[in-house]
């Protein structure tokens, strides 16, 4: 179970439901919206203290990462008179202080109810660390309700601005990033294609291998005399394959040449290579 | 979500650093580069046993060819020369002509017998030869005259 608080002994206010339901009887339930609901938590807690507006706006929206305009911050304190009036309320509890900010009426009854119940009005005298200690209070619980439902609500029928602008944010910065993961996956593809450059001799395999030579040839040839013709070929070098081991050999049976070229490490290293062309 | 962004702005951003320096660094090696073969060619008797090396710049190269012809009779004949050549590429396929071919005082290897087994483009000023080039991993190109390399040529400074 949540906490939750009694306003006025009329209105029960479940910040992680983010609901105001009437305690007449009938239990109308009021949905607000995340960001309203954040700011009426903000008002209890502070309860008896003037809010400034870049204090909502830091408390409610900042620390989740969202900037909004102060457009945003008037219109869900709007949001909020609307809903606590729909829910019962029908005296202004959120009272505004020229050019200070919001409070809540000095008449505000605030009832915490819950697990961890203890009034806000009971929070020890602002000593540093009590502050300190009220400001987490205020955030864990602010963070609680933005984790638990961020859902657009429904006070006069239609989602309200501030939740269409984060959600386009939202969706503005997913495509950002899907497109930034898609110009990263073709930049790796290019990469990748670039640097796996062909080697000429990626099909040779090894057809013989002996007294320290290793002969390559085409991995596709036709007949065992031809490979026994080319292994030949290959151990004519037999006495300098201590030095150059790794044999290459290209010979076609229509074409009269023949390519040898011996290296002292794979052909696709950085190697030492002697080319040895036979034109018959 | 910043977090997703501000790792994917990171990631993108090491990318396209890489991709920058990578294009550069081909850029600059499109130009040209340079490779050393140590080739040696049998037709029948006779035995050419030389050091190859090439200079590709933009337009314009250099072919040294040095070291040792032998005949059917063992004679042997000392090889030194250079050729100055123009080319353009497409895609692996250079196309070189030669501007002027230089012998140098110790080569006494006769060019009309040279020419029975080496191509014109040599050994004489304004002929042309169509070399296939692949880089071929490491530091190595493979050159191609006919459908088998002819030698391995080692990427040189």
């Amino acid at each position: 179970m949540h906490n939750h608080y009694i306003i006025n002994g009329k209105v029960e206010f479940h910040p992680a439901a983010s609901t105001l339901k009437t305690l007449d009887g009938h239990g109308m339930e009021v949905e607000l919206n995340s960001p309203a609901a954040r700011c009426l938590l903000l008002l209890i807690h502070k309860q008896g203290e003037i809010i400034g507006q870049q204090d909502f706006m830091d408390e409610v929206w900042g620390k989740n990462g969202i900037h909004v305009t102060s457009n945003t911050y008037y219109q869900n304190i709007s949001i909020l008179r609307k809903a606590l009036k729909k829910a019962g309320i029908d005296e202004e509890i959120i009272v505004t202080i020229p050019r200070m900010g919001l409070t809540l009426a000095s008449d505000t009854r605030i009832e915490r109810k819950g697990p961890e119940s203890k009034p806000p009005t009971e929070q020890p005298p602002e000593t540093g660390q009590g502050k300190e200690n009220t400001d987490n209070n205020i955030h864990n619980s602010i963070q609680e309700v933005s984790s638990e439902k961020i859902e657009p609500a429904i006070v006069d029928g239609s989602p309200p601005l501030t939740e269409v602008s984060t959600r386009f944010f939202q969706l503005k910065g997913g495509i950002f990033t899907g497109i930034l993961c898609l110009v990263t996956a073709v930049l790796i593809f290019w990469f990748v294609q670039h640097h796996t450059q062909e080697n000429y001799y990626s099909n040779y395999q090894v057809i013989y291998q002996g007294k320290g030579c290793k002969i390559y040839a085409y991995h596709l040839m036709n007949t065992k005399s031809f490979r026994r013709e080319i292994i030949n070929w290959g151990m004519k070098f037999a006495a300098d394959c201590t030095v150059h081991p790794y044999i290459y050999i290209d010979k076609y049976e229509m074409l009269p040449r023949i390519s040898i070229i011996r290296c002292d490490k794979e052909i696709n290293k950085n190697n030492e290579c002697i080319s040895e062309y036979f034109i018959e | 979500m910043k977090r997703v962004l501000i790792i994917a702005c990171v990631v993108f951003s090491i990318f396209a650093a890489i991709l920058v320096i990578e294009l550069h660094v081909s850029e600059e090696s499109d130009d040209g580069f340079s490779c050393i073969a140590s080739y040696i060619q049998h037709t029948k008797g006779f035995r050419i046993e030389m050091m190859v090396s090439y200079t590709f710049g933009a337009k314009n190269g250099i072919i040294n060819l040095t070291g040792v012809a032998t005949d059917e009779t063992g004679k042997i004949w000392s090889l030194d020369r250079r050729v100055i050549f123009q080319y353009y590429r497409e895609e692996n396929l250079y196309f070189l002509t030669s501007i002027r071919t230089t012998r140098f005082p110790n080569d006494n290897a006769d060019t009309a017998m040279l020419n029975r087994y080496i191509p014109s483009f040599y050994l004489k000023d304004s002929y042309e030869i169509v070399l296939k080039i692949l880089p071929n991993g490491g530091s190595n190109y493979l050159f191609f005259l006919d459908p088998i390399p002819i030698y391995n040529c080692k990427r040189s400074l």
